[in-house]
């Protein structure tokens, strides 16, 4: 897990050493995603970089960027399936590290892109440069997990980076102007949700793209990937891929909380201590590592740096997280533990039903354990629930930009369904690729890298969640067991289900420690409304307004930290977002 | 009828409609025996009547409802006699085109965007389809002239609102006096049937299934709501919705495409015209008198679109989910899609994007 980045110019006036001064400053702002190292490595217009977080043979040898006869690579991420391409690559590539950096080299070497990509699973984000064709590619992991953006420079060039400040870094006077269509959509999600980031001219490379860059500039990006119907997906299958997720050369820990998803992660994954933060179901998370004869690690955050935590996450990130508080205090408490990697079963809600907010249509079971709450029964309870409604409330500056609820709701329906899957599988999929997408994974990457800290989500893997949609509502969810049944199955000979018979609580911080941080996010609000930032009103029924408000509150918080890291022109008034930079959601084959 | 029941009913249907020759499996054996108790079966469609009715069906409900619906069509044509030219028609604009397959009849007041939204799925359909509005304001009288100054295809009448029996069995009266087609389509004004069910029913009209003789009736048992409110509490969302219980039986009254056979056989009488609530049913018993063979149409053959907005309404979203009689369920993701695949107009594609009429 690292920050890398590259520059492309176009123009023959730019000097190597004019990119190289750039890619540096790239560096510096990615540091503390990347402590242990850093590489340049120059090609005939441009340069690529790489901070590493060494965590797969942490050595010098394999140390980023790799360079092979025909490639140059900076990569982030962890490529979980290595140890298996290693063996299939062996005797046409000779190998000098036990890296999984290597093996992606040699795929690229070996086999191409196109079939490197088939292959390989993960969460990764890499740049390559493929000396014979020229051509600059990058790439981002199947579901999204790792960053990756990119702008373009006054010349033509092109700079990609693993955060939008990174980028800035190259040119700070070119990227100032905010979009208000990112902007608009993070105070109805907590995070932008467009194609433009914060920063007007900054993109995202959307997930599950290969994006080439030709010596001229030219810009080419192709899907690589959608979720494809696997009625052959076996629990065995998903059992074998997580436990991949265990692979690591220094200290790792799994998040711990007590619940199912931690639960079947502790039994799936061999050798792994666990860590809880205290919390009511701490009793839980005992006996459960007891059991399973696993290592508990019990913490108490601490929240006294908070505010300077949600400040320096989204500093260093670029753009406004409406949750980065809790996720970067629990990192630093991981990391401050000894440990690099970290666990966790984010995604597993989503992909499982384990909110009680995702409709089953396909599906009722005729009755649940008493604890559990029965499945919403359309999708706009759904989506009230993800989304803030734009008509509860308004932001002067953006107000136009704001996005509209009703037509949000269309293209999520467009833009999600999955055909051929059961029913319930497109409403699985929305959630994953709004909530989990723009949310959740940019705040956890954001908050953990902070701390030099990575952070693995086997339930993202792409293998897990087109095999988990391919199953029918009836399989997760059953009488007997409740939601997650697979889960709670799989462990059923070590631990009873009925030890999962209670209300779901989730990874999440509990007691005094909320006390302290949960004024913030009203008084926040509060200020906004005083100043006449922001003016609330209940207009529509949808969703639950002291909630959202609760959110709104935490949204204005992270705003203004976010503003005072990245002081720029402000806001633009009005329309002017550009309809190529703000579109919603990434158009599936754009080119 | 358990959910059970109504799949395997669902699943003979389909059976003997495409497969009547393989269909010697257990599970087709049963599903053909279920719908036999129920329905009388012909391979080119399912058959509703009451000449089927046996022994068997003493005190059920599908007993009940034939008869409930043969002693109703005896009041209603007495009731009748000699009241269906008491309404005062005010003549708009002709239809113009000459023959049709299928000429759509709706009654309307008000809702113009829908209306307006019909004519252009009609038009981007097909020319062969027609479309005679009744509408009953001035504002009417001027939508009408502007659609039919688009398109020959469309063409109307105004006259009085009350009862709106008596207006809809006006609008036939004038479709059956200024066109001729195939088949004779009752649409609501919010109702908005896909360019993909019309062609189907285009196709079955002027090609009966096999050798045997065409169906009586063209009728959707599922149907899809859409509310384009801007305010509703029911947006955003797609809903799949059918009858159930005691009106299992009972296709979508807005929807129905009768043949000019089967209109013939009642003197096209398919309204009740002292009759403002309840409309459905005589056109339903007419064809059950006839004996005459019933096409179901689902939503994946061909959707219809109620749409549900900011106007008046007799039966809002949230009420139809409060209705025992009918079942609703979560249709979004499928539903969007099979929008964007079954209608033609521009103007529908424009709405499934935006998800508002105005």
């Amino acid at each position: 897990m690292c920050g890398i980045g590259g520059l492309m110019r176009v123009d023959s006036s730019w000097s190597p050493e004019v990119c190289r001064d750039g890619l540096r400053r790239m560096g510096k702002s990615m540091k503390r995603r990347g402590p242990d190292a850093e590489g340049i490595a120059m090609f005939d217009n441009g340069g690529l970089l790489h901070r590493r977080l060494a965590i797969m043979d942490p050595t010098a040898r394999s140390n980023q960027p790799m360079e092979s006869s025909g490639w140059i690579l900076s990569y982030n991420g962890e490529i979980y399936n290595f140890k298996s391409l290693r063996s299939e690559l062996q005797g046409a590539f000779d190998f000098e590290t036990t890296s999984d950096s290597e093996v992606l080299l040699a795929a690229l070497e070996v086999w191409g892109i196109d079939k490197t990509i088939s292959r390989i699973a993960g969460m990764f984000a890499f740049l390559a440069w493929n000396k014979r064709e020229r051509a600059l590619y990058a790439v981002r992991d199947h579901m999204g997990i790792k960053p990756l953006v990119f702008g373009r420079l006054e010349d033509g060039g092109i700079v990609f980076g693993s955060s939008v400040a990174a980028v800035r870094e190259v040119d700070p006077d070119r990227w100032v102007t905010h979009d208000p269509g990112a902007l608009g959509s993070f105070f109805t999600l907590g995070a932008p949700f467009t194609i433009s980031t914060a920063f007007r001219g900054i993109e995202r490379v959307p997930p599950a793209h290969i994006v080439r860059v030709d010596r001229d500039g030219s810009m080419k990006s192709r899907r690589y990937w959608s979720p494809r119907l696997r009625t052959d997906f076996s629990m065995e299958e998903l059992v074998s891929i997580t436990a991949e997720y265990g692979q690591a050369d220094v200290p790792a820990a799994l998040f711990m909380s007590g619940g199912v998803d931690s639960t079947f992660l502790a039994c799936a994954i061999p050798d792994l201590d666990c860590f809880h933060l205290t919390s009511p179901e701490q009793k839980y998370a005992e006996n459960a590592a007891r059991i399973i004869d696993r290592k508990l690690v019990v913490v108490e955050p601490e929240f006294d740096s908070y505010r300077s935590d949600v400040a320096g996450v989204l500093g260093s990130h670029g753009e406004p997280l409406m949750s980065a508080g809790i996720p970067a205090a629990v990192s630093r408490a991981v990391s401050e533990s000894g440990y690099k990697v970290a666990i966790s079963a984010n995604g597993a809600d989503e992909l499982f039903f384990g909110y009680p907010r995702t409709p089953m249509p396909e599906y009722e079971p005729p009755y649940l354990p008493f604890h559990e709450t029965p499945s919403a029964r359309w999708f706009r309870t759904q989506m009230a629930q993800i989304f803030r409604d734009s008509r509860n409330f308004d932001v002067p500056e953006i107000s136009s930009s704001l996005p509209d609820t009703i037509e949000l709701g269309m293209s999520l329906m467009l833009d999600f369904h999955l055909e051929g899957f059961p029913p319930s599988a497109s409403y699985r999929w929305l959630e994953l690729m709004t909530y989990v997408l723009h949310d959740l994974n940019p705040t956890l990457d954001a908050a953990s890298m902070y701390h030099s800290l990575e952070v693995r989500v086997p339930f993202l893997d792409h293998r897990i969640v087109e095999g988990v949609l391919s199953w029918d509502a009836s399989r997760l969810v059953t009488p007997c067991d409740g939601r997650k049944s697979p889960l709670k199955t799989h462990f059923r000979h070590r631990i009873s289900p009925a030890f999962f018979q209670r209300p779901k609580l989730g990874f999440s911080i509990h007691g005094e420690q909320l006390e302290k941080i949960s004024h913030e996010g009203p008084r926040a609000l509060d200020s906004w409304r005083r100043a006449g930032r922001i003016s609330v009103n209940t207009r529509s029924k949808f969703g639950d307004v002291p909630r959202d408000l609760a959110y709104l509150g935490s949204s204005c918080l992270a705003f203004d930290a976010w503003s005072s890291a990245h002081p720029g022109t402000g806001l633009v008034s009005g329309s002017g977002s550009d309809a190529a930079v703000s579109q919603p959601y990434p158009s599936t084959d754009a080119s | 009828m358990t959910r059970t029941q109504i799949i395997v009913r669902r699943f003979g249907e389909r059976l003997v409609m495409r497969f009547p020759g393989l269909a010697n499996s257990p599970t087709g054996r049963r599903a053909i025996n279920y719908v036999k108790r129920h329905f009388r079966i012909g391979v080119e469609s399912v058959g509703v009547t009451a000449r089927g009715l046996d022994e068997s069906h003493r005190g059920s409900d599908r007993q009940r409802l034939v008869l409930n619906l043969l002693a109703d069509r005896k009041n209603v044509l007495r009731r009748n006699s000699g009241s269906r030219t008491d309404s005062q028609v005010n003549e708009v604009a002709p239809i113009r085109g000459g023959d049709f397959s299928i000429v759509l009849c709706c009654a309307f007041q008000d809702r113009h965007v829908c209306i307006r939204l019909l004519a252009e799925e009609i038009i981007a359909t097909s020319d062969r389809i027609g479309l005679i509005l009744c509408g009953s304001t001035e504002d009417d009288a001027r939508l009408i002239e502007h659609l039919s100054s688009k398109s020959p295809q469309i063409g109307g009448v105004t006259c009085e609102n009350t009862p709106l029996g008596r207006k809809w069995q006006t609008c036939v009266d004038v479709a059956r006096r200024t066109s001729h087609a195939e088949a004779y389509g009752i649409i609501g004004s919010d109702d908005i049937p896909s360019a993909k069910l019309l062609r189907l029913i285009e196709g079955r009209v002027k090609e009966p299934m096999g050798n045997q003789r065409q169906a009586g009736l063209h009728a959707p048992m599922e149907w899809m709501a859409w509310d384009v409110g801007g305010q509703s509490e029911t947006a955003p969302g797609l809903y799949k919705l059918n009858y159930c219980l005691d009106s299992q039986s009972q296709p979508l009254g807005a929807g129905r495409f009768y043949s000019r056979d089967a209109l013939d056989e009642c003197d096209w009488l398919l309204f009740d015209v002292k009759k403002s609530r309840n409309l459905d049913d005589m056109g339903f018993a007419q064809i059950l008198h006839q004996g005459s063979s019933v096409q179901f149409y689902s939503v994946s053959e061909g959707p219809l679109v109620s749409l549900k907005g900011d106007w008046a309404q007799l039966n809002s979203l949230s009420m139809i989910f409060e209705a025992t009689t009918v079942d609703a369920q979560e249709f979004s993701f499928a539903g969007a899609n099979l929008i964007r695949e079954s209608f033609a107009s521009e103007a529908m594609q424009r709405l499934l994007r935006t998800g508002r009429v105005d």
